[in-house]
């Protein structure tokens, strides 16, 4: 709203939301100073406007308690996300909030606050990606992977029986249809699936296996993209073998303990799967 | 107004064992903090437009229960404040319109029970009680929209987003309410002055 200064007046009447605005001080200095001159020359008005001064603070001052009292304890925050964390099943954020507020064990290096995922997007998550992502990401799947290969029944959250949860469950965290690729041409059998966290963003990571490898898994993971289109390109760590590339919007690394000419051959296998789907 | 009373807040407390991802985890944490503070105006907010005060916490909770559930979509630097009273108004006027439903006139009239132990006055405390009074037979709108900028501080345009009305429509209902509401309380006023 712009006034001249020729209209800038005792005498132009002031526009009821004006009036508000002062009351509230929403007004810039010119104006506020405008409406006070006109406040003077006019006592029905400047009493209007000081009676709603008044409410104004009344209303603060009998509300004022409220505000005042001791949050309960069922208002207390990290009580509130640990509850959440307890019984949530879409756990990624949660982690996420729970790496930076509680610092929970081991797991905490790799949970500490992310952003991801903005109606199909990875919006910060992809904007704030350092050059060096893509291989925080393969150290922690490749850590994960080392960790979970150990396990006997916990070695996946959700097993292979369950295939199409799995699907509408890992799509979801992806935003994505997500299909787990078949590889029994290179004799593995999908084991099932769990959710990793790198970073504050989710990671699906579904396990294979060969026939009595069961404590060398294959996993095949997928995350949203930190960069551009990337060829694959091999990478090792410690004694797990891997293979990476991202396409679409999305990563994928192929992980585990085999030669780096099974590994191609398994992306070769996957990647058409995968292409179709995204 | 003094400042709420809160235990170390959040921001200061946690992730001395992070060694990675700071920024982000920074962020995350400055929402949280952020979050934290709302939490007496929200509740506030909360009790002035449910007098259950039960009802009102519980409003509350399933507020900060919801926020952290859309964490990633709030920016550190934004409009947390506002997303906050949005989500809760959504959650008040679901319950406001349960209690306007089972309550008969009387049942709308409950006076403030008073936790802390804060006695105004008697004369100071009627005022209040009429005040407050005024404010329940006001439109649903207005009421929210004189709280929210009276006692909350929000600018028009947040008020205007949490509610999910315009900003012309803000100003309309703000300035019916209060008129509205200084005519209902026409004694509370002291004689007419001069603003300084």
């Amino acid at each position: 709203m712009t006034h001249s200064a020729f209209f800038r007046t005792a005498d132009i009447p002031i526009p009821e939301a004006d009036l508000h605005a002062y009351v509230d001080g929403q007004l810039d200095a010119e104006r506020t100073s405008a409406i006070r001159r006109y406040l003077l020359a006019h006592s029905d008005t400047a009493r209007r406007v000081r009676d709603y001064l008044d409410q104004r603070d009344a209303l603060r001052v009998a509300l004022a308690h409220v505000a005042m009292e001791p949050i309960p304890i069922q208002l207390d925050l990290q009580r509130l996300i640990q509850q959440r964390l307890a019984q949530q099943h879409r756990w990624s954020v949660w982690r996420a909030a729970a790496g930076a507020l509680l610092a929970i064990g081991l797991t905490t290096a790799s949970m500490t606050g992310g952003w991801f995922l903005r109606g199909g997007i990875a919006v910060p998550a992809a904007l704030e990606a350092k050059a060096s992502s893509n291989d925080r990401l393969l150290d922690e799947i490749a850590d994960y992977h080392a960790a979970y290969a150990r396990e006997t029944i916990h070695q996946v959250e959700v097993p292979a029986s369950e295939t199409a949860h799995i699907e509408s469950w890992l799509g979801d965290r992806l935003h994505r249809r997500l299909q787990v690729p078949d590889l029994s041409s290179r004799g593995l059998e999908f084991t099932g699936a769990r959710l990793l966290v790198v970073d504050g963003a989710p990671v699906a990571d579904l396990v294979y296996h060969w026939p009595g490898r069961e404590h060398q898994p294959v996993a095949l993971c997928i995350t949203f993209a930190s960069g551009p289109e990337e060829a694959p390109r091999l990478a090792v760590r410690d004694d797990i073998q891997q293979i990476s590339w991202q396409h679409n919007g999305y990563a994928y690394v192929i992980a585990g303990w085999m030669n780096p000419t099974t590994l191609q051959e398994l992306a070769n296998e996957l990647m058409p799967q995968l292409g179709m789907q995204a | 107004m003094p400042p709420p009373s809160l235990a170390r807040p959040l921001a200061e407390r946690s992730v001395e064992g992070a060694d990675s991802g700071r920024d982000r985890s920074n962020q995350t944490k400055n929402i949280l903090g952020t979050i934290e503070t709302c939490i007496p105006a929200l509740r506030r907010y909360s009790a002035a437009l449910v007098r259950d005060r039960d009802k009102a916490d519980d409003a509350v909770r399933h507020c900060l229960l919801q926020a952290l559930d859309k964490l990633h979509t709030m920016r550190a630097d934004g409009d947390v404040k506002s997303r906050l009273f949005a989500i809760l108004h959504q959650i008040l006027a679901k319950t406001m319109r349960r209690q306007r439903f089972r309550s008969v006139t009387g049942a709308m009239t409950v006076q403030y029970p008073n936790e802390t132990g804060y006695k105004p006055e008697r004369k100071e405390a009627g005022r209040q009680d009429h005040l407050l009074r005024g404010l329940d037979h006001l439109p649903e709108r207005q009421r929210s929209v004189v709280l929210l900028i009276s006692v909350e501080n929000l600018t028009y345009t947040e008020t205007a987003t949490v509610l999910g009305i315009s900003s012309r429509t803000v100003m309309e209902q703000l300035a019916n309410g209060r008129e509205r509401l200084r005519q209902t309380n026409a004694g509370l006023s002291p004689e007419s002055g001069i603003i300084a």
